[in-house]
């Protein structure tokens, strides 16, 4: 088995990666940063006015205030969270942009914070927003220096080390965020190709292998993957905190967490909102209310957060819930699409290698047994050719009390070869029924010719077309069985009887014995047959024999289904 | 009609069994061979009248000593002995030049009968195998190569694409065409060939011998 990397769960590691997955946390830390960096300067520049004392209260309490709400504001649910994100992105590029023209202290610490504002804008109104970005900064930039350099007068070195310190630890977060990036695209990219090169070679259920992939990548709570191959009964197999498990959902849940639309896009949820966020085909961000799935997601997952993509590849169609903490962020719609595009692309070429592998093997049975089949075919013409010989020596010679028995041997290479051509052109030609009573026929007739009794089938009242298997099934019980009447029970008229009802094929083959004396070594009463072969055979396709003394001969009632599966040769 | 005749079969009983046959039948078997290479070194010694040849054996069988022969000039008459010969077995054979063509299973004196024939100059081949070979030759079977004809140039320009491993976005890139309409033109795809997946496709296109160019190879 190939031993996929875990993602590590540990606190620092989840703190790290969560960094670069979304830009919240170091929005947050950067923006608190900020805020106590810009407190500072305010103290700074009005310490020495008592007069502007109230202004600079007003004006602290204001950054506070704005810190806080813009933090809070990445925490709230769709649709108040989308509708207030855009007001927030630019009410925090005003007041930045704002600080960088007026502030010189505070402007690389800004400027800083912009890189978080940039990354938000860009997560939710595209790369275009980045552009819009770049042109306001730099008429900001255009536009310092017009105006009294107030911050800039009243210098207080203690506040501009403190000012310095935080501008450093924002700074350190924006590296941290990008080596994190950098870190979750390396181990996406690694987990994709990992992935790809998978192929057949794991141990266990393709559902349960994709649950535990996602589950480890994501560091998720749960994992649970909806399935269902070429419109076959819907499964749901899970991972959570108590293992893997395939579980069973009634139709209405799985018609809930199935029926999504539209398909394609990934979503994101929570059990704390009636709402979905997902992209729209144009890939702007929308929501969704959809209760009904949200109370089925909370009954069979439970609560929290998740991500749920679509899985179609070849006859396989599934969805994907994956219990893992992102925020309404909607990076991690992109990440969810990208897995998604690497899962669908191992699941194509799993089922490529499994078709690949079948249509070999199925081709390699075909060859094996064609190469049985030939050499049978040869080993019983040489015998004929043989006889033949024989028999024109024979007759040459006049030993015409031998002739007869070498014609009946003769007589049985012919039918063995001709049965085995017919069982051979059948399999090419495909598909269709076999009439069962003229089958039999013909297999009565050679059992007569093989053990030199009297073997005939009772006429049938109406066809009985079955499929070739089935045909096949009969003639074998009916073969052993006669077998061990003329081997075992010396028996010398064998009557068989067929009928069909319910489903099922019914044989009775009545035998009486001939002068030996009888040996009853596969028989033993009059219930289950003692033959192994039979009994073997029976085993597997859900039949059942019995054997029954009567008084002056001996009765075998064979029952099978009528429909057998279809051999993969 | 005595003849010389040399066999060859790789099965040691059926080939003893019908030299047995034939000296007893009054022709003279000049020689048995197991293999294409001994039969040939044979050949080069000696000349029988007739050639009885299995088809099924390693080297390429009877169809590779009738092609040696042939090639060397020699017009000695060649009956083809088989268990099972494919119909386009039969029509290479009729090209190279073969006699006779006689089932394994058939009556040996049939073959009896094929010898006097051939001997008399005549042809002699099988009718069922004959039967199969004229069907073959005349009705093109459904293959793979025809499905893909159903397809329209832009859906074999797709399907090429597939082929070379192209993800649905790339192949709307290359095409100038949406992520969607590539989906549409898939989906027909499928429907035409009557498969559901895209390994399927890979593995149909990968087992034609097929003109499409491998675009996106490149």
């Amino acid at each position: 088995m190939l031993n996929m990397p875990k993602a590590s769960s540990t606190a620092m590691d989840r703190l790290v990666l969560w960094l670069g997955r979304s830009p919240t946390l170091g929005f947050a830390t950067s923006r608190v940063a900020f805020a106590a960096a810009a407190s500072c300067q305010v103290s700074a520049m009005f310490n020495s006015e008592p007069d502007f004392a109230g202004t600079a209260s007003l004006l602290q309490a204001g950054i506070w205030f704005w810190t806080v709400a813009s933090i809070a504001q990445n925490m709230l649910t769709p649709p108040l969270g989308l509708l207030l994100r855009p007001i927030s992105l630019f009410i925090d590029i005003i007041i930045l942009l704002t600080v960088i023209a007026l502030c010189e202290p505070l402007q690389i610490a800004a400027l800083a914070c912009l890189f978080f504002v940039a990354w938000s804008a860009s997560d939710r109104f595209g790369r275009g927003s980045i552009i819009v970005l770049t042109l306001c900064l730099v008429l900001a930039f255009l536009a310092r220096g017009y105006y009294e350099p107030w911050a800039s007068a009243r210098h207080v070195a203690d506040v501009d080390r403190a000012i310095d310190g935080l501008t450093v630890l924002i700074a350190c977060t924006i590296a941290a965020a990008m080596l994190s990036m950098s870190i979750l695209e390396k181990r996406l990219l690694s987990w994709s190709e990992r992935l790809q090169a998978v192929g057949l070679s794991f141990q266990k259920s393709l559902p349960r292998f994709v649950v535990e992939q996602i589950s480890d990548l994501m560091a998720a709570r749960y994992c649970a993957l909806i399935w269902q191959m070429d419109e076959g009964p819907i499964h749901c197999e899970i991972i959570d905190g108590e293992g893997a498990r395939t579980i069973s959902l009634p139709d209405r849940q799985i018609e809930s967490l199935l029926g999504i639309a539209p398909r394609e896009a990934p979503f994101l949820y929570s059990s704390q909102s009636n709402r979905l966020l997902l992209r729209s085909r144009l890939g702007i961000l929308r929501n969704e209310k959809a209760s009904p799935l949200i109370e089925t997601i909370l009954d069979v997952l439970g609560p929290g957060q998740g991500v749920s993509f679509h899985v179609q590849t070849g006859e396989l169609r599934g969805r994907l819930f994956v219990g893992a903490r992102h925020g309404w962020s909607p990076a991690a719609l992109l990440r969810a699409l990208r897995i998604q595009e690497g899962l669908e692309l191992f699941l194509e070429r799993h089922f490529f290698f499994l078709a690949w592998r079948d249509r070999t093997f199925a081709e390699a049975r075909q060859a094996l047994s064609r190469d049985l089949h030939d050499s049978v075919l040869q080993t019983l013409a040489a015998l004929r050719v043989r006889l033949v010989t024989a028999i024109h020596g024979m007759t040459a010679a006049g030993a015409i009390d031998q002739l007869a028995e070498l014609r009946a041997m003769e007589e049985l290479v012919t039918a063995e070869q001709a049965h085995l051509r017919h069982l051979l052109s059948a399999s090419e030609n495909a598909s269709g029924n076999v009439e069962l009573g003229r089958e039999i026929e013909r297999c009565c007739r050679f059992i007569a010719l093989q053990w030199g009794i009297e073997c005939r089938l009772n006429p049938l009242d109406h066809p009985m077309p079955v499929l070739p298997e089935t045909a096949a099934e009969v003639e074998f019980l009916i073969r052993e069985a006669a077998a061990n009447a003329a081997k075992h029970a010396a028996a010398q008229h064998i009557t068989v009887s067929l009928a069909q009802a319910d489903g099922e094929i019914l044989i009775a083959l009545k035998d009486n014995a001939g002068a030996q004396p009888i040996t009853r070594e596969s028989y033993t009463g009059d219930f289950e047959l003692q033959s192994q072969s039979i009994m073997k055979r029976l085993g597997k396709i859900g039949g059942t024999a019995y054997f029954h003394n009567l008084s002056m001969n001996s009765l075998i009632s064979i029952r099978l289904p009528s429909s057998l599966p279809r051999s993969q040769i | 009609m005595m003849a010389q005749i040399a066999i060859v079969d790789d099965h040691p009983i059926f080939l003893d069994g019908m030299a047995q046959f034939l000296s007893s039948h009054g022709h003279d078997v000049v020689f048995c061979a197991r293999s294409v290479d001994e039969a040939i070194s044979r050949l080069q010694a000696e000349r029988p009248d007739l050639l009885i040849l299995d088809v099924s054996m390693k080297d390429g069988g009877g169809l590779a000593i009738l092609s040696a022969i042939r090639s060397s000039g020699s017009t000695v008459p060649v009956i083809f002995m088989t268990v099972h010969i494919r119909p386009d077995q039969t029509l290479e054979a009729i090209k190279l030049g073969v006699d006779g063509v006689v089932l394994k299973d058939s009556d040996p004196n049939e073959l009896l009968t094929c010898i006097g024939q051939v001997l008399s100059g005549n042809k002699s081949i099988a009718p069922f195998v004959m039967e199969q070979a004229l069907v073959h030759s005349i009705s093109a079977p459904a293959n793979d190569s025809n499905a893909l004809s159903t397809l329209t140039d832009r859906e074999l320009e797709i399907a090429g694409l597939i082929r070379a491993g192209l993800r649905n976005r790339e192949i709307a890139g290359r095409c100038g065409l949406t992520e969607g309409t590539v989906k549409v033109h898939l989906h027909s795809i499928f429907q035409k060939l009557g498969i559901k997946s895209r390994s399927e496709l890979i593995i149909m296109m990968m087992s034609i011998d097929s003109d499409i160019p491998a675009v996106g190879l490149h």
